[in-house]
C-alpha cells in the first residue's frame, strides 16, 4: 500500500517536473543526462522503495510505475487536449524567413542550436529552410524548401 | 492565408489490444491493486487462549517481507490465586532458524527459548523478541509454553516470507 502511494506521487512529481523543465532539455540529453538518468533516479529510489529492498516492494514499485505509465499512454492516445497539456505541442521557431524570437526564448532554443540542426540534415543556411519546429520530443525538425531552392527572399539570412 | 502545418486529419481512435498484451496488462494492473488491498504487507495474527490457570497472548506475524523485522509478543497471565513456578517458552528450532534474532527481553536463555521469572497470582509478564526475516518461503513450527516440566500451551505458528 504505502510503496504504491509513494510511487504514484513520484509518478506525478516526475510528470510535471519533466513537462516544466521543457521539451528542449530533454530533447538535448548530452548536458543533462547526468541529472536525468543518473542523479534523479538515485535520488528517488530511496523515495521509492523505503527502507525495504525486498523484491516484493521492488516489484510492487516498478509495476506502479509501469501501471502509471500504460494509463499514461491510454489517456494520451484517446485524448487530445489531455496529450497537449503533458506531452506540450510542437512549437515553431522559424517561418519562411522569419525568427520567431518569442517562441524561441520561451523554449530556450538559440540560433547557433538551430543552425546546428540544419547542418546535421545537410544544409548549410537558414535561407534554405521552410519551417523550424521544435517538436514535443524536445527535437528540432528542419523542414527545406522544396527542391532545396534557395528563397531569394530570405537570402540575406545567413 | 497563413499555413497551419499542425493540422492533421480526424482519425477516429480507441483502444485495441493483442491478446498478449492484455494478458500482460491484467498481471501488471492487478500488482499495486492487490498491493492496495495489504496482500503482500506485513499481516499481524494474534492467538489468545487460557489454559489452566494461565492466559497466554501471542502476537506475531503470519506475513511479512524478507529483510523486515518480525514483532513477536508472548503474554503470560496468572489467573490463579497460586503461583505459577518459572515458565519456559520454547520455538521450534526449524522456525526460529529462518530468523536473525535482533533484541528479546528478557534475553533468550538459549538459541530457541525464553525463560520468564516465577508468576504471582493475577501477575501478568511479556517476553519480547524482535525478529529479521532472511529466509524466504512458507515456515512453520511450534510454540510451547512450559512451567515446571508441565506443557501449559502449545500451537504452531506459521510464518510466510515474500522475497
Amino acid at each position: 500500500m504505502e510503496t504504491v502511494v509513494r510511487a504514484v506521487i513520484i509518478f506525478i512529481f516526475l510528470t510535471f517536473a519533466l513537462r516544466i523543465v521543457g521539451k528542449r532539455v530533454l530533447g538535448e540529453m548530452s548536458g543533462y543526462e547526468l541529472i536525468l538518468i543518473i542523479l534523479i533516479p538515485e535520488i528517488l529510489s530511496q523515495g521509492l522503495v523505503g527502507e525495504d529492498f525486498s523484491i516484493t516492494n521492488s516489484i510492487i514499485g516498478a509495476s506502479t510505475l509501469l501501471t502509471l505509465v500504460m494509463v499514461n499512454s491510454f489517456f494520451s492516445y484517446r485524448f487530445k487536449t489531455y496529450r497537449d497539456v503533458l506531452e506540450g505541442e510542437p512549437v515553431i521557431l522559424y517561418n519562411n524567413g522569419k525568427f520567431l524570437t518569442e517562441n524561441m526564448d520561451k523554449e530556450r532554443v538559440n540560433v547557433d542550436d538551430i543552425l546546428n540542426e540544419i547542418r546535421e540534415i545537410g544544409f548549410e543556411r537558414f535561407s534554405q529552410m521552410k519551417w523550424i519546429i521544435l517538436e514535443s520530443d524536445g527535437k528540432i525538425s528542419c523542414i527545406p524548401f522544396e527542391n532545396n531552392i534557395v528563397n531569394p527572399e530570405h537570402s540575406k539570412i545567413v | 492565408m497563413e499555413e497551419n502545418i499542425f493540422s492533421t486529419p480526424e482519425v477516429p481512435s480507441r483502444l485495441r489490444f493483442r491478446n498478449y498484451q492484455l494478458v500482460g496488462m491484467i498481471f501488471l494492473f492487478s500488482i499495486p491493486l492487490l498491493a492496495m488491498t495489504g496482500l503482500f504487507s506485513v499481516k499481524d495474527k494474534k492467538i489468545q487462549t487460557t489454559k489452566k490457570n494461565i492466559e497466554i497472548k501471542v502476537d506475531f506475524n503470519s506475513r511479512i517481507r524478507i529483510g523486515q523485522t518480525m514483532k513477536f509478543n508472548v503474554s503470560l497471565n496468572n489467573i490463579s490465586d497460586s503461583k505459577i513456578p518459572s515458565v519456559e517458552i520454547d520455538f521450534a528450532e526449524d522456525y526460529v532458524v529462518q530468523f536473525e534474532k535482533v533484541r528479546s527481553s528478557p534475553e533468550m536463555a538459549s538459541k530457541t527459548g525464553i525463560s520468564l521469572a516465577d508468576l504471582g497470582p493475577g501477575e501478568m509478564k511479556t517476553a519480547f523478541i524482535e525478529m529479521k526475516a532472511i529466509e524466504f518461503g512458507n515456515h512453520s513450527g511450534k510454540l510451547s509454553v512450559s512451567s515446571a516440566d508441565e506443557k501449559l500451551f502449545e500451537t504452531t505458528l506459521d510464518t510466510l516470507i515474500l522475497p
